[in-house]
């Protein structure tokens, strides 16, 4: 192996989701992550499913995917020993990521040293500072606040959808990631130690699909409509054994579509050869292309239409992902071997780089406690003190 | 002056569209030199001549005001070329010597077929590193398939989950995360490979499939089919576990407000502004979490009566200020009058030449002490052709003979065009 971020030591507090996925892309690098946990093992080893329905805190989904080789140590960061503990673990480190509320999270920053120390990436819903940065949210109601969750129904003006859970989470932490490997590389090339404010809103309302530029621009806010039987096939359409997911609106996807069912006649044919007819004959079209998927599955309306350069995907659920060809000849899913749970297949890399990615098992709670703590100089008998004080779990 | 914390790194955007030149984009923001590579005489997607409905009013040329160009493309500057040509390939050359990275977004094997596939790239300058981002990578049966996020959107599962529980899959809208997934990803692409370049002193290749980009937010679901055996079904708003959770209209049609209840302090609070304080005292059977599951549509209904009668935005404000988690959800336009936004100083008032100045959405995220800033706005194409081409070492006899040839330009009109026919 020769992994990009060896060398790295990467601390994470705060034990949510979201500063779980940040640092989760640094340790299967890697990196060496501490998880610096917090006495209830926090959000992300509390979030379902977990194995066999039963709640435990080595056994829950999020924690088995996203803790992936990481080092775990308990520790209460809100008593000044927890601090000490924390600001030794910091003198070593390049970077700290954190996600509790404000005013915790500005006494566990505190514990850096402001010269020295590592670049350090603040990650909350709102912000560290500001009216709303006290507010209690979570993933559906950060989402809310992006203009994503306004454009996403299944009915015109019905009841806007979150996406799936925690999906809007793990792209703050993504993003948290990303600035933050920036962060590092800077103090490392020019010494100055940067912290970064990363706010979930921000962060998603800000990324290139948000709907507030048309606003701006055109002002328009666009909503979902629910079929498009204007401008088509685009979205879903079933076929044989389930469904596909269409973009071939346009002029060339669209040729290429007739020509794929056999009826290149069909571009010039006055009802579909220009948007205002196209577009009231919905209808007439489907007798063309519904008996055509009728005929086929996913698989082979995929492929026979990809043939023809015709944008096309069959819509898979989560007990297909993993068998997919692509992803098979990819290594797209990996089992880790996980303690008291067994094999677990979970997603791979999200970028293949030759020897650079690898996931190991995510640690028991507390773990790596003792191992740590040796080698920040704590002796055993100020160990003993630690969790005879509560501090340390 | 924008960040700079990646001063000196040196960046070539040959991607089109959104997800490669958006993550170009992130890493300008802190403070790489991103040269964004610009197709000519052909156009992109995103530069039409005909207006449609992304372009914003104004003057000069359409290609200039189109909406999904100008969000994914500031703080780079702008050349134009026609690597195909002669010329136009000399100067891909001499920028790849140039450059740590390239980031490139053809279908796969379109790049091989120009000549500046891996290999070329590698022998050209070996300290280069290069990120091809196809939709499902470059490697595998689906090698050179075409796609839209949406088909991403699909393929991993996504389209699965979004909908309702109960509903039809035609009604499920086509949904375009990738474009928001992959700059991010991008970003730690090029970092990871400049960090391995420190020991090796070699660049390295990125096969960064969209769809693997994207997937890994999905843990939980895989995890349902994976260790609990299920296979996931939509959830609409609702949370198995966690009532109440939901999605609930407003006084005003079209204005709905998120409603959360995690633990029984947020209940506690809810009960509180619901006017039933009781429902959380000890002995009610909703004082409890797990009682609170028994009795989902009863207290969906009681939410709905409360928000049905307020403004959204009143409604988040009251809940929020009893600790209950609430958020409105926000059109485009209630972006701005959002206090918590313009406290950040987050909207970004952009001077473009054909739209004069208007306020864009701000940065991902905010840096001290070198914060990301607008040091350019999306550049104009062929901007900064002669400044680009002076900089790799082009005299100005050079730069009018590579004009004159075609292999760079700095407009698309009808004579362009007629160059392209032929």
């Amino acid at each position: 192996m020769d992994q990009p971020l060896a060398g790295m030591r990467v601390i994470e507090v705060g034990g949510t989701i979201a500063v779980g996925a940040a640092t989760k892309q640094f340790s299967d690098f890697g990196a060496d992550v501490v998880r610096v946990e917090p006495p209830t093992g926090g959000e992300l080893r509390r979030t379902p499913p977990f194995s066999d329905d039963r709640p435990h805190l080595d056994t829950g989904a999020y924690h088995l995917a996203l803790d992936t080789g990481k080092r775990s140590l308990v520790l209460d960061l809100e008593t000044p020993s927890g601090r000490e503990v924390l600001g030794r673990l910091c003198s070593g480190a390049q970077l700290l990521f954190v996600q509790l509320p404000p005013e915790q999270a500005e006494r566990v920053l505190s514990v850096v040293d402001a010269e020295s120390g590592p670049s350090t990436i603040a990650i909350s819903a709102h912000g560290l500072d500001g009216p709303y940065a006290g507010r209690a949210e979570n993933d559906m109601s950060m989402f809310a606040w992006t203009t994503r969750m306004y454009r996403h129904a299944v009915e015109a003006e019905g009841e806007p959808l979150r996406y799936a859970p925690n999906v809007a989470t793990i792209q703050v932490g993504a993003t948290a990631a990303a600035v933050g490997l920036g962060a590092a590389w800077g103090q490392a090339h020019d010494g100055t130690r940067r912290h970064v404010d990363v706010s979930g809103v921000e962060a998603l309302a800000g990324n290139v699909d948000t709907g507030y530029v048309d606003w701006v621009l055109l002002g328009t806010e666009r909503r979902a409509r629910g079929r498009m039987t204007e401008n088509y096939p685009i979205g879903n359409y079933a076929c044989k054994d389930g469904y596909v997911m269409f973009a071939a609106t346009l002029g060339p996807q669209f040729q290429r579509l007739c020509t794929a069912i056999g009826h290149p006649e069909l571009v010039d044919d006055p009802r579909f050869n220009e948007p205002i007819a196209k577009s009231q004959h919905w209808a007439d079209f489907m007798e063309y292309l519904g008996p055509w998927l009728d005929a086929r599955t996913r698989s082979e309306v995929f492929h026979e239409m990809q043939a023809h350069r015709v944008m096309v995907a069959p819509v898979l659920d989560m007990s297909e992902v993993a068998d997919d060809p692509q992803a098979r000849a990819r290594g797209s899913f990996v089992a880790v071997e996980q303690p008291l749970v067994g094999p677990v297949t979970i997603h791979g890399a999200p970028f293949q780089m030759e020897e650079a990615w690898a996931a190991r098992p995510s640690p028991r709670f507390g773990e790596h406690g003792t191992e740590i703590l040796d080698a920040l100089g704590y002796s055993r008998d100020e160990q003993i003190a630690l969790f005879r004080a509560g501090v340390t779990g | 002056m924008t960040g700079t914390a990646l001063s000196g790194v040196r960046v070539i955007d040959l991607a089109e569209v959104w997800a490669g030149p958006f993550g170009a984009c992130l890493l300008a923001d802190m403070g790489a030199d991103v040269v964004k590579v610009e197709s000519f005489p052909r156009r992109s997607l995103t530069r039409p001549l005909v207006p449609d409905a992304r372009v914003a009013d104004g003057p000069g040329p359409v290609y200039e005001r189109v909406d999904s160009q100008i969000q994914g493309n500031r703080n780079k500057r702008h050349i134009a070329i026609d690597f195909r040509s002669e010329g136009g390939a000399g100067i891909l050359r001499r920028l790849l010597r140039w450059g740590d990275v390239i980031i490139e977004g053809f279908a796969a094997g379109t790049i091989d077929r120009a000549g500046f596939g891996w290999e070329a790239v590698h022998g050209i300058n070996p300290r280069i590193s290069m990120i091809s981002m196809p939709a499902w990578g470059v490697r595998g049966p689906y090698r050179g398939y075409v796609a839209l996020g949406s088909s991403i959107d699909a393929h991993v599962g996504h389209v699965s989950l979004r909908g309702v529980p109960g509903g039809a899959v035609e009604d499920v809208p086509g949904g375009f995360h990738t474009d928001a997934t992959s700059p991010i990803e991008v970003v730690f692409a090029a970092l990871a490979a400049l960090n391995r370049r420190e020991r090796t002193g070699e660049g390295s290749f990125i096969d960064l499939s969209q769809a693997e980009g994207f997937a890994w937010a999905l843990a939980g679901s895989l995890a349902e089919w994976e260790i609990a055996g299920r296979v996931p079904e939509p959830l609409g708003n609702r949370d198995p576990h966690v009532v109440p959770h939901g999605c609930y209209p407003s006084a005003v049609p079209e204005q709905w407000v998120v409603v959360c209840a995690e633990t029984d302090a947020q209940w506690a609070g809810l009960a509180e502004a619901l006017g039933h304080p009781e429902w959380a005292e000890d002995g009610h059977a909703w004082a409890s979490a797990a009682g609170r599951l028994r009795a989902r549509e009863e207290i969906d209904r009681a939410i709905a009566a409360f928000t049905s009668a307020r403004a959204q935005a009143d409604s988040a404000d009251d809940l929020q200020s009893r600790g209950v988690i609430a958020a409105p959800v926000a059109a485009p336009s209630a972006l701005l009058p959002s206090p918590q936004l313009q406290h950040r100083g987050w909207f970004q008032p952009v001077d473009q030449p054909y739209f004069g100045t208007r306020l864009f959405p701000g940065f991902l995220w905010q840096m001290a002490p070198d914060p990301p800033e607008y040091e350019r706005p999306s550049g104009l194409i062929g901007e900064h052709n002669r400044d680009v081409l002076s900089g790799l070492g082009y005299g100005e006899g050079e730069i009018r003979a590579l004009e004159e040839a075609y292999a760079i330009g700095d407009r698309y009109d009808a004579e362009t065009e007629a160059r392209l026919g032929a």
